[in-house]
């Protein structure tokens, strides 16, 4: 194995101990995390922390039994029937409420909703004349579903001092295994993702970008 | 994920047809899980009883909802989730975490606390529980989701998420989880945090 596929293997396996440490990956992951460990000196430190943390979070479960009226006064309140409203109907709380029943019906349907997501959409873009970017985010070119054309694509951004450039690289990998970071012409930083990265990917890392503390706007560049 | 050989789901259904003797078996199977999960999320006894009443309630009128996504367990857990992360955002947490880190002060001084070992121990367990507790929200719920024996599927399911964000958030909770503990004893952390 060449040391960038161990130090890629690493990274995978130091990801998922966390599941190793509760037993609920798979067995062949499993043995292949065992052997992982049984050579790497970081994810047996790590494993040591984890199972610690576990054992506080276990610890603290303290064996429950609900009292006796508990289960019966519940079930009175389902018996109970539905409490009626004797105030006087106010006809804006009306349509308040009918508004929001439609939209809690729609949002409960996902058929429906996809049904009317696309209309909302089109209604969106013909009201902005066709441009429904947000800020710093190029919704534009990701929402026309095409595939950037060069070998990679770049998302352009710059950061506060402070902001530690090879952790937010490693916290980025779990969404783009491959992705890369390269210093901008203008002292700000390029993230540059494989071209044919799904754009649902692209836009993940984005707004993972964005949310990150201390990194400004991202845009997406042709370079 | 599918609900094929999911202990729960025979009593769903009948729920759904609004069995009581069903719900009552339900109620009691997974009373202790809840209320476990939701306690280690708010810490207070009444209005984690409250919440499990109020979770099995809504299994009660909703169970003709379950689509068969993931388990049964999986499902009602994410209705705790929800529930149990509003009431956290709407209580104050401020206090709690006082009185535990003055715990883990008053640990840290007590000079006849017994074998050095089970001193080490119990101020490692207090130190892990200030930390967990210093987490955002939505690091804590996968950190002790995880800690609760869910797979990371059944987490992406409960907090209703991808997968890699469970992944992303449980690695940005391990490392606020370390550095945490190295503020607090830097020489552990040297030993700790080498890969970091």
């Amino acid at each position: 194995m060449s040391i960038q596929q161990t130090a890629s293997n690493h990274e995978q396996q130091f990801l998922n101990l966390p599941w190793y440490v509760n037993g609920t990956l798979s067995a062949e992951q499993m043995e292949a995390m065992r052997l992982h460990i049984d050579g790497c000196d970081i994810c047996r430190q790590e494993v040591e922390l984890l199972r610690s943390a576990q054992s506080v979070v276990q610890d603290d479960l303290a064996a429950v039994v609900p009292d006796a009226g508990r289960l019966d006064r519940l079930m009175e309140k389902i018996d109970a029937p539905p409490r009626q409203t004797a105030r006087p109907v106010n006809p804006v709380r009306g349509i308040l409420h009918e508004t929001r029943r439609v939209f809690s019906a729609l949002f409960e349907n996902r058929w429906a909703w996809a049904a009317v997501a696309p209309i909302l959409l089109v209604a969106v873009i013909f009201m902005r004349g066709g441009d429904v970017a947000a800020p710093g985010i190029d919704y534009k070119t990701l929402s026309s579903g095409e595939r950037p054309t060069g070998s990679v694509l770049r998302l352009r951004f710059e950061t506060e001092a402070g902001v530690d450039a090879v952790e937010l690289l490693h916290a980025v990998r779990p969404l783009s295994s491959a992705a890369r970071l390269e210093t901008g012409a203008d002292g700000g930083y390029v993230m540059a993702l494989p071209s044919d990265t799904a754009p649902d990917r692209v836009l993940a890392v984005m707004q993972f970008l964005e949310e990150y503390p201390g990194v400004g706007s991202v845009r997406r560049t042709s370079e | 994920m599918e609900g094929h050989g999911d202990p729960d789901l025979a009593l769903l259904e009948r729920i759904a047809r609004k069995d009581k003797a069903a719900f009552k078996a339900l109620y009691r199977q997974l009373y202790q899980p809840i209320y476990q999960y939701l306690f280690r999320m708010l810490q207070r006894r009444e209005v984690c009883e409250e919440l499990v009443d109020d979770v099995l309630l809504t299994v009660w009128q909703k169970a003709g909802d379950f689509r068969g996504r993931s388990k049964v367990r999986t499902w009602v857990i994410g209705i705790a989730y929800r529930k149990g992360l509003k009431r956290y955002y709407r209580e104050a947490r401020g206090p709690q975490m006082d009185e535990l880190e003055q715990h883990a002060l008053r640990l840290r001084d007590e000079e006849d606390a017994g074998p050095e070992g089970r001193f080490q121990q119990q101020q490692l367990g207090v130190q892990l529980q200030t930390g967990l507790m210093s987490l955002s929200a939505n690091h804590r719920s996968v950190m002790e989701l995880t800690m609760l024996g869910y797979s990371c599927n059944e987490i992406a399911s409960i907090v209703d998420c991808p997968v890699n964000t469970v992944k992303t958030r449980m690695f940005h909770a391990r490392r606020q989880l370390r550095e945490y503990l190295g503020q607090l004893d830097p020489r552990a952390a040297a030993g700790r945090g080498e890969e970091q």
